[in-house]
């Protein structure tokens, strides 16, 4: 079983990014499935209307038993969509509900049951507590994926994911698999990026182009991938689905 | 209200189940906790504190280590603490404080391996659930982390054809490097095969269930006066050797709950049977002796108490292992007809009965138990009794030590005496 994680800045291209690559490991024949943990549940947004979704957390929420067909949503390409959920903002402790989330999904057998070749986690942008770095503990990720842009503030959110990674070592946790450059259009933007990948002794696996087609991609509801399959950045994000499907290879 | 107790008290929680199970193998047991509560586990529930040394530690986290996540100091401490005292392991376990906020003590246990290359692993619990889950688990992740597999797995393999020329083949073996352990298991099968006697493994015993000395002795005297070979008795007398050869046992015998989990990794993952049941009484004792002969020899699990139970007056609180074992020696040896009520709401459900009842809430229970003539159970159970005739039989992980001093003994003994120690 592949299983990584993508980190990065808010707002970078996180869930965008993992949605196109769940369409493309799809498209290769692999079983996907796609993780959402973050409290806002819009990680899968463009592969599955978010009114077919309940996260897994309203489900603990309701006190009402639940099954793992009520956590687990296949969408039209395949993937099979989860999102974590989490308390209302400003009340409980997200963290916590990251724990509970991943802890209900694997008592429920989830691994088992739907024998993903591939499950991808996509974390919040903030590695604010303990519970956000949960999907790269033993049992969850083995590698993980920052998506970054040449932007400074981004630049700098992924060297601290990178040194938290490293920090980890210790502990058997998700090893650093490589980085992701989502263009913004910066200057030195490439520079800037593959500085960073030398740091931290790794490389950058793909540079995607910042473009128009996310926004109409997005305004579809759909992925790059299922609605302009010719588009070069479609191309892109197959290969970098090759890349690290063979990285873990 | 529901499941709370204003009256009675309530179960040892998991974090003194955890150890109770570990008091012995001469491991670090750590608690990941605020300091100042080490007593609830020592002098509360474990009547070994006084005469045995037990390497139990509370980690002593702070606010401060919980908000700034400073596991570091964990590992540094453990670290230090175990290059002193150079243990046989360390376990971890978590209070509701790490429970909480996740911290990972595996990664933990790993880290702390590394760095001490003594084996290390971690216990889940989180402080809120009973005894049962603490020892059990507690009782499994040791077995995970001393039977060797390899010398074990190899030798079933060749087993299966012929017991023999395992033996032989074992010794010529020159993938087995000479270590001591393994030198051990080759003995005890040896003397096994010459002697042909059924070996037994005695699982699940706690002080939280077995308070006094002459419980764990009317056990070891049961399985040796019953012709059978004693493997080994998990966990009180006992040893970290003892856990190596578990898989030496043709057939284990479950005394209680927190014994469920090892007997079902030893059923999965070595194909030894168990047999539930505690040998209370004399016939019933001798009914548990042929069923472990049967299980021995089928390779299957058995319920001792199932075809010996009847609805009745008298009902016996407590844990479910034990409670339903006494009721069926009642029967047996006594004629008298027994429900249990399964008040800790954790552990074996499956040795229950349609008419016994699962209770943990005190206002229903209060109300169930008027429906019965005779009540037997822990002393702090009687304030909830009614005037109803109440026979006492301390339980430590209810009451701790208070009352254990006067407890009877009914292990493979005549339960007439019942009337007599209640007097
Ligand atoms: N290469 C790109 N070109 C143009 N727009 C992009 C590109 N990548 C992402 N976007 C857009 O950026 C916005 C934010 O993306 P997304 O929601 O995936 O970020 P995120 O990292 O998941 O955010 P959060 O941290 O809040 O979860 C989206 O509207 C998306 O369409
Ligand atoms: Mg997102």
């Amino acid at each position: 079983m592949i299983k990584f994680a993508i980190y990065g800045k808010g707002g970078i291209g996180k869930s965008t990014l993992s949605s196109n690559l769940s369409a493309a490991l799809a498209k290769r024949g692999l079983t996907v499935m796609q993780i959402g943990c973050d409290p806002k549940a819009d990680s899968t947004s463009l592969l599955c209307p978010k009114e077919k979704i309940t996260s897994v957390l309203d489900l603990v929420r309701s006190s009402k038993p639940f099954t793992l067909e009520d956590m687990v949503k296949e969408s039209e390409s395949g993937v099979l969509c989860v999102e974590a959920g989490g308390p209302v903002p400003g009340l409980g402790c997200a963290g916590r509900g990251i724990i509970n989330a991943l802890e209900s999904l694997e008592n429920k057998g989830a691994y088992k049951v739907y024998k993903p070749d591939v499950v991808i986690y996509d974390v919040l942008g903030d590695v604010v507590c303990g519970g956000f770095t949960m999907p790269m503990r033993k049992g969850f990720a083995d590698k993980v994926y920052i998506v970054t842009s040449g932007e400074k503030m981004s630049i700098y959110a992924a060297a601290n994911i990178a040194m938290a990674i490293e920090n980890f070592k210790k502990r058997d946790y998700a090893k650093l698999g490589g980085i992701i450059l989502n263009c913004r259009g910066v200057e030195n933007e490439e520079e800037n990026v593959a500085e960073l990948a030398k740091d931290f002794n790794t490389s950058v696996l793909a540079k995607i182009e910042r473009s128009p087609l996310f926004a109409q991609a997005e305004a579809k509801g759909k992925t790059i991938v299922d609605l302009f399959p010719d588009s070069d950045i479609c191309k892109t994000l197959l290969g970098l689905a090759d890349t690290i499907t063979s990285d873990f290879n | 209200m529901n499941q709370t107790a204003r009256i009675i008290s309530i179960y040892a929680a998991d974090t003194s189940g955890f150890c109770s199970a570990l008091y012995e193998y001469g491991g670090m047991v750590v608690i990941h906790d605020a300091s100042g509560c080490n007593s609830t586990y020592t002098t509360h529930d474990e009547p070994r504190w006084y005469d045995k040394k037990c390497m139990m530690f509370i980690s002593g986290l702070t606010e401060k280590d919980a908000v700034m996540g400073n596991d570091d100091k964990l590992i540094d401490d453990l670290v230090i603490a175990a290059n002193k005292l150079k243990p046989e392991f360390i376990a971890l376990c978590a209070s509701p404080l790490p429970a909480m906020i996740g911290t990972d003590l595996d990664a933990i246990a790993y880290a702390v391996e590394q760095e001490t290359g003594i084996p290390s692993f971690h216990v889940k619990t989180n402080g809120m659930q009973s005894y049962i889950t603490g020892a059990g688990n507690a009782f499994v992740e040791l077995a995970k982390k001393f039977i060797d597999d390899k010398s074990y797995r190899n030798s079933e393999a060749v087993n299966k054809t012929e017991k023999e020329t395992t033996l032989k083949s074992e010794n010529n073996d020159s993938n087995i490097t000479g270590s001591s352990d393994i030198n051990v298991i080759n003995e005890t099968s040896t003397i096994s095969a010459a002697s042909d006697k059924i070996k037994v493994n005695i699982i699940g015993v706690t002080p939280l269930d077995f308070p006094k000395k002459e419980n764990c002795e009317s056990l070891k005297k049961f399985i040796e006066e019953s012709g059978f070979t004693l493997n080994a008795c998990i966990g009180v007398d006992t040893s970290l050797s003892e856990i190596k050869i578990l898989p030496d046992a043709d057939v284990n015998l479950m005394v209680s709950s927190s014994g469920k989990p090892l007997c079902e990794y030893l059923y999965e993952n070595y194909d030894i049977p168990f047999v539930k049941g505690v040998p209370y009484g004399i016939r019933f004792a001798e009914k548990i002796k042929d069923l472990l002969k049967e299980s021995a020899k089928e390779k299957r699990n058995i319920d001792a108490t199932s075809d010996l139970r009847k609805e009745g007056k008298v009902a016996i609180l407590g844990e479910s292992v034990l409670s339903s074992s006494l009721a069926a020696a009642f029967f047996i040896d006594n004629g008298i007809n027994a429900c249990v009520i399964e008040t800790v709401g954790d552990g074996d459900f499956d040795i229950l009965k349609p008419f016994d009842f699962r209770c943990e809430d005190e206002a229903y229970l209060e109300e169930i138990l008027k429906d019965f003539d005779v009540i037997i159970g822990d002393p702090l159970f009687k304030p909830i009794c009614h005037d109803k005739r109440f026979v006492s039989l301390p339980h430590e992980a209810f009451s701790g030590r208070c009352f254990t001093k006067n407890a009877p003994n009914f292990i493979y003994a005549s339960l007439d005496s019942i009337e007599e120690s209640n007097k």
